[in-house]
């Protein structure tokens, strides 16, 4: 076989070297025409996400309710609207607080102006709404109620806790908060579903909490006024002869006021407190150890059953009575999440 | 497969044209960009502007249905009416069907409830006219509770879509402060990108011209024997790259058959010489069989020991005289000699010619002596004065001279021979200088060192030309010839 000559092995060596620059040119180009496009790509989403919601929804709902105040009606709107969003529905709060001054009733007139296609109702108190529900349904507007029912009118739905899952949830709550095994709890009630929610907790508590001997101490508080019930609260876990172990409060409004006589006769940690409801000085409370535990209606699931009670009544022209949404427990573990919200 | 020849001109053009394409197209992109986010930072706020534009012309409505409800004035229906007109066209312009965005759905709720605010204004102006107190303040009721349902709604769409605009503004504004970081990095990413593709594509067009650069390169250092290898025939470059390698080619032919030609002629003088060779050795062959220089000087050494002999002082001088005389030719034919050596041997030729001829020649020189040892080629004055002698003397009737002188003049030694001779004429001097004498001249030449020889070896010697000069003044005037040796 021929040798190379000396030429073209130098001419080799330059058309190599000429070809490793090029190829090295090449991927250098390459590389910075990536990383133009990517640029490119990611302004381009970072200014779409500025520009318009261009999301299209099928139905207008609006939610009634004191949002600026409840911090429980503002979860259950949120997760409504969340919710909604995800079924081509815009949830939009109609706030009934004292910033908008207007009544639940003349909240209702003014959906039912807008000619939404439905209407939520949250934990209203007034006892007039028959009426504007009924100029809804006039309308062929639904109307759904949450938290408090309106038993009397043309509303589609009411949803709201399951009253003996609450009471399971206070029972878990207790079982999981409990700091020994011999306990005296009392038990504040005042409404008149106390059956259920008793039975909710004593089932729970001897299914799930059979390891501990627990006694039961019920006090009716129906009616009493919030002084009186400061003082009773104040008796009791200073009682010797009862020695409370646990205070359960079975509504929002008997938390904030167990909660505040406890501060005031500083008698924090001398018992510990399951209460009710989702507002930010409770929070505050369990977050510093002051109450132990807070037990809350699903706001997620709530919202959901909203949103579907309505989108189910509108597409089949039917939907339930009553709807029940389960409990949640709210303790110094999971605490962090609610206090972000 | 070639393909169609491109310009020069036209690739580099198309390569600029091609990065300053790409960074407009990236600017114009950049502008583009920046103009969208510029427009959403305007048009933040027009929904807010639109709802605080409709409060104002709903206050006016209101306003002026109030004074009408009051007063019944018909004047203030114009203005009611005009405004309302207005009203109703912005209104129009808020209407929409089928799935709608967030904002529309809003607007639909406004144009729901302006609906129903105009149709019971309407109503109420309609009951006032007609009298009837109960009814018209009911109707009016209405419409203030429309009015006021309306411009609730309004006010809190107006506070909701505040607070979501100036998210969205704030959203607009860090975009904005991104995009200018990363706009700046892609111009950056973009020059450097259109520097090196520049460079690719410039370095991929001038590579056939480094290749040729090279190779001529090579060729201008003699060698022959490379070749462009790689020719892109699209444009100037490819077309002088491959007139280059027929030019190499071409030259290798014409070297080829030159060095051909040269061998040829080489071979034929060489031969030429060969023969030449031969026959001067032939000729030297034979005048060494003729007259062999030891063998004359021992037959004239003898002869002058004999005439010692025989006491004839005269015969032993001269045969003497005659040895030396030749003894100096054949030594120092080809060499180097002295003024002093060359006038010894011109003596010795005056003195056997005036014995062969009974002292006619009259011979006197006049010697610097301080040039006598003055080197010049030898055998350079007797040729000249045996030239005197058989040309300028030989048929002259008169007393026959010959002077010879040697002086300085200038920076030159000067050798003049003078005779008293026939002369020379002109055109005979023009041959002589120009080394133009005929075979005929030569021959006469023959067996001694000719004057053309002479003036031949010291122009050679000198590496000059006036090295000689001949005066002849015209017929039987005599000839001087002065030779001019350079100091």
């Amino acid at each position: 076989m021929p040798q190379r000559s000396d030429q073209e092995k130098v001419h080799g060596r330059i058309s190599k070297k000429t070809d490793f620059h090029t190829i090295r040119s090449l991927v250098i180009i390459f590389i910075l025409f990536i990383m133009i496009v990517s640029a490119f790509v990611f302004l381009r989403m970072q200014v779409a996400n500025v520009s318009t919601d261009e999301q299209k929804y099928r139905y207008h709902y609006v939610f009634v309710g004191d949002t600026g105040d409840s911090r429980m009606l503002e979860i259950i709107n949120d997760a409504a609207g969340e919710y909604g969003r995800k079924s081509g529905v815009y949830v939009e709060a109609l706030d009934t607080g004292d910033e908008s001054d207007s009544s639940y009733a003349d909240r209702i007139d003014m959906a039912v102006a807008m000619g939404v296609n439905g209407i939520i109702v949250g934990a209203q108190e007034e006892k007039d709404i028959a009426d504007a529900v009924e100029r809804a349904s006039v309308a062929e507007i639904p109307v759904v109620t949450v938290l408090s029912d309106c038993p009397d009118s043309l509303r589609k739905t009411f949803i709201e806790p399951d009253v003996y899952d609450v009471g399971r949830t206070y029972a878990r709550s207790i079982i999981a908060v409990a700091g020994a095994r011999k306990l005296n709890i009392a038990v504040l009630v005042e409404s008149d579903d106390n059956d259920r929610f008793m039975a909710g907790l004593s089932d729970t508590l001897q299914n799930e909490g059979n390891h501990l001997d627990i006694n039961i101490i019920t006090e009716d508080i129906t009616d009493m006024p919030n002084f009186r019930l400061m003082d009773l609260v104040a008796e009791m876990l200073t009682d010797e002869e009862m020695d409370i172990d646990m205070l359960l409060c079975p509504t929002e409004y008997t938390t904030q006021i167990v909660y505040q006589s406890v501060m005031d006769h500083d008698l924090a940690g001398s018992s510990q407190i399951v209460g009710y409801g989702i507002n930010e000085s409770l929070l505050r409370a369990v977050s510093n150890g002051e109450i132990s535990a807070l037990v809350y209606i699903d706001a997620d699931q709530t919202g959901m059953e909203c949103v579907d009670a309505l989108n189910g009544y509108i597409d089949s022209g039917v939907t339930r009575d009553h709807i029940t949404v389960e409990s949640i427990m709210i303790t110094s573990g999971n605490i962090g999440r609610y206090l972000d919200e | 497969m070639s393909r169609k020849p491109v310009k020069l001109q036209n690739q580099i053009i198309c390569i600029f044209l091609l990065t300053f394409a790409s960074i407009l197209l990236v600017n114009l992109y950049i502008f583009s960009g920046m103009r969208e986010l510029i427009d959403n930072m305007d048009s933040a706020y027009d929904g807010n502007r639109k709802l605080t534009d409709m409060r104002g012309l709903l206050d006016s409505i209101q306003l002026e249905l109030d004074d009408y409800i009051n007063t019944k004035d018909e004047s203030g229906l114009n203005k009611f009416y005009k405004d309302m007109a207005e009203y109703k066209i912005i209104v129009e312009s808020l209407k929409h069907e089928g799935e709608l965005t967030e904002q529309e759905m809003r607007e639909k709720a406004i144009v729901n409830l302006s609906t129903r605010y105009v149709r019971s204004t309407n109503t109420a102006i309609l009951s006032k006219r007609s009298g009837d107190i109960v009814r018209y303040q009911e109707d009016y009721a209405v419409s203030v509770r429309d009015y006021e349902h309306l411009i609730s709604y309004m006010a809190d769409l107006n506070t909701k879509s505040f607070g979501e605009n100036s998210g969205k503004y704030e959203r607009i504004y860090e975009v904005m402060h991104q995009a200018n970081i990363i706009y700046s990095v892609i111009l950056a990413l973009m020059g450097i990108f259109d520097i090196l593709l520049l460079n690719l594509l410039l370095r991929r067009l001038m590579r056939p011209l480094q290749e040729l650069a090279r190779v001529a390169n090579e060729v201008g250092e003699g060698n022959l024997d490379v070749a462009i290898s790689e020719i892109h025939d699209y444009n100037e470059i490819g077309i002088v790259s491959s007139a280059f390698n027929n030019m190499i080619t071409s030259l290798k032919e014409y070297i080829r058959q030159f060095k051909a030609s040269v061998e040829s002629e080489s071979r034929l003088r060489e031969k030429s010489i060969r023969m030449e060779a031969s026959a001067k050795e032939a000729q030297l062959k034979y005048l060494q069989a003729q007259i062999n220089p030891h063998f004359l000087f021992n037959t004239l050494n003898a002869g002058a020991q004999l005439a010692m002999l025989e006491e004839a002082d005269r015969t032993y001088s001269y045969i003497l005289r005659v040895a030396d005389f030749f003894r100096y030719r054949i030594k120092n034919s080809e060499g180097i000699s002295t003024i002093s050596e060359e006038l010894k041997i011109v003596d010795d030729y005056i003195y056997i010619i005036n014995v062969r001829f009974a002292g006619e020649i009259h011979y006197n020189a006049d010697v610097d002596e301080k040039l006598l040892q003055t080197a010049v080629p030898s055998m350079i004055l007797q040729p000249i004065v045996e030239n005197c002698i058989k040309h300028g003397l030989r048929d002259v009737e008169w007393e026959k001279k010959i002077d010879l002188s040697v002086y300085s003049e200038g920076d030159s030694t000067v050798i003049s021979v003078r005779d008293n001779g026939v002369g020379i004429p002109d055109d005979v001097i023009e041959r002589i200088l120009n080394n133009k004498l005929n075979e005929d001249d030569n021959e006469k030449m023959q067996g001694g060192v000719g004057l053309d020889n002479v003036i031949t070896r010291l122009r050679v010697f000198y590496d000059r030309e006036n090295v000689i000069e001949i005066t002849s003044v015209e017929k039987d005037m005599g000839t001087e010839i002065a030779l001019y040796i350079p100091r």
